[in-house]
């Protein structure tokens, strides 16, 4: 299974429109993203836990997120204070690990987190196929949402036939190995699933003609914009210009 | 491949958004209505195995294949790396909703200039070890290009990331082994039994 939005339950994040939860999460995402002065980063990290215990997102699928993220963030304190100019806290042989160099790798470890907290209790929580609805609202390129809407709908598909081709040579006693036979198997594994990916999408071209299709989507999931989605995002918009004020005052 | 959120800075984070943005425009134009669903199902296929584990030595690597992709999609390879990046944005959690722009960047320019590298050697009809063989080149250059853009990203968004940027560049190094020979075997076989798939239409703006 390729992990969806985790499923989360009922809760008040949910019932606001996917559009006003995708602007406001870009636009903090952004403001957070850029920001290098601690108290901004402090307050987005607590507003994004706040978000997502407001959202009620459960622990389990957060934490593998988290460690994935990680990873790769908590390699910079050990890399990065290496190369920045500074007050020294311990030097060797003519390298100097910088308190400034420690300052910064901590704001961006600490930001990384904030803004997979903050997009995973506001755009996380948005199924894929609301989410290619939403973005057509939001008036992108329509050839783009198109793409989005099919690679999403087949994606699941495609995913199954992957693993039941890897399972088949399994069957046949197949076990993958730093060894040149996996990588020849890999490979046309691989090239069957593209070839049958075409093979798929010119049958569905086919049927979707046969059925009318002039290269537009009707779309039947209009959402209502409620007085709840405007004081959302006035809300969204005071924290977004707080933050913003503690960045650049 | 994926530079994740928050440490890249704003100029250049814009930058990119600006490069991807103009690119994705050139390659929805080039874009036929009638392209969408073949376009969308191999980038579904790009993403799925991309969820594959390939052994490594002790470990394992997650496949790009954009040399490929772009031998295939020609520019509509950048609407294609949007669409890829933003799922996995979404639904994994790799890369970040900010870098998006340099991410995409970052993996569909080398699959563009593989397009214009090595389909017009396709359309000569070369020997299989010869196709074989750029492919390999392709798969490699792909991730090189890729990894050397990704660490001119890191290493513009200040000094201080000099040391990040060569790190990141020297672990793509087994990655790209791996790639090349994996892209060699996928496009032999693919070229085998859809050569159209190369030589079909021009996938220009």
């Amino acid at each position: 299974m390729i992990p969806t939005a985790i499923p989360s339950p009922a809760s008040f994040i949910m019932r606001i429109d996917p559009r006003a939860r995708l602007v406001v999460g870009f636009v903090s995402t952004l403001i957070l993203a850029v920001a290098v002065q601690w108290r901004a980063v402090a307050l987005g990290l607590l507003l994004a836990v706040g978000l997502c215990a407001a959202a009620r997102i459960p622990w389990g699928g957060l934490r593998a997120r988290l460690i994935g993220v990680n990873v790769f963030l908590l390699m910079l304190p050990v890399v990065l204070p290496w190369s920045v100019p500074g007050a020294p806290l311990w030097s060797a042989g003519g390298w100097v690990y910088s308190r400034e160099g420690l300052e910064l790798a901590m704001i961006i470890v600490l930001k990384g987190n904030a803004i997979i907290l903050l997009l995973s209790a506001l755009i996380g929580t948005i199924d894929a196929a609301s989410l290619a609805h939403a973005l057509e609202h939001l008036r992108l390129p329509r050839k783009l949402v198109h793409l989005l809407i099919f690679t999403v709908r087949y994606l699941e598909v495609l995913h199954e036939e992957a693993q039941r081709l890897y399972r088949a040579a399994r069957v046949r006693g197949f076990e993958a190995g730093a060894a040149r036979h996996t990588y020849h198997t890999l490979s046309r594994l691989l090239g069957m699933l593209l070839v049958r990916s075409v093979d798929r999408s010119e049958r569905i071209l086919a049927a979707m003609k046969a059925r009318g299709y002039c290269g537009r989507f009707y779309l039947l999931n209009h959402f209502h914009w409620s007085s709840r989605d405007g004081m959302f995002c006035v809300a969204a918009l005071v924290v977004c210009m707080a933050l913003a004020w503690m960045e650049w005052q | 491949m994926h530079i994740a959120e928050g440490i890249l800075s704003a100029p250049v984070l814009a930058g990119g958004a600006v490069a991807a943005g103009a690119g994705v425009y050139a390659g929805l134009r080039a874009l036929d209505d009638e392209a969408i669903p073949k376009t969308a199902l191999l980038t579904a296929a790009f993403f799925v195995a991309g969820l594959v584990h390939v052994p490594l030595g002790v470990g394992s690597v997650h496949l790009v294949l954009n040399g490929l992709l772009g031998m295939i999609l020609g520019w509509t390879a950048f609407p294609a790396i949007l669409v890829a990046l933003t799922l996995q944005t979404v639904l994994l959690r790799y890369g970040g909703l900010t870098t998006l722009g340099v991410n995409t960047v970052v993996m569909a320019v080398p699959a563009v200039v593989s397009y214009y590298l090595f389909v017009p050697f396709l359309r000569r009809r070369p020997r299989p070890a010869l196709v074989f063989a750029f492919g390999c080149a392709a798969g490699a250059a792909g991730i090189a290009f890729g990894a050397l853009l990704a660490s001119g990203a890191l290493a513009l968004s200040g000094r201080a990331f000099y040391g990040v940027a060569a790190l990141f560049f020297a672990a793509h190094a087994p990655l790209m082994v791996v790639e090349g020979i994996i892209t060699g075997g996928l496009l032999l076989y693919v070229w085998r039994l859809k050569p159209e798939l190369f030589l079909e239409q021009e996938r220009t703006p």
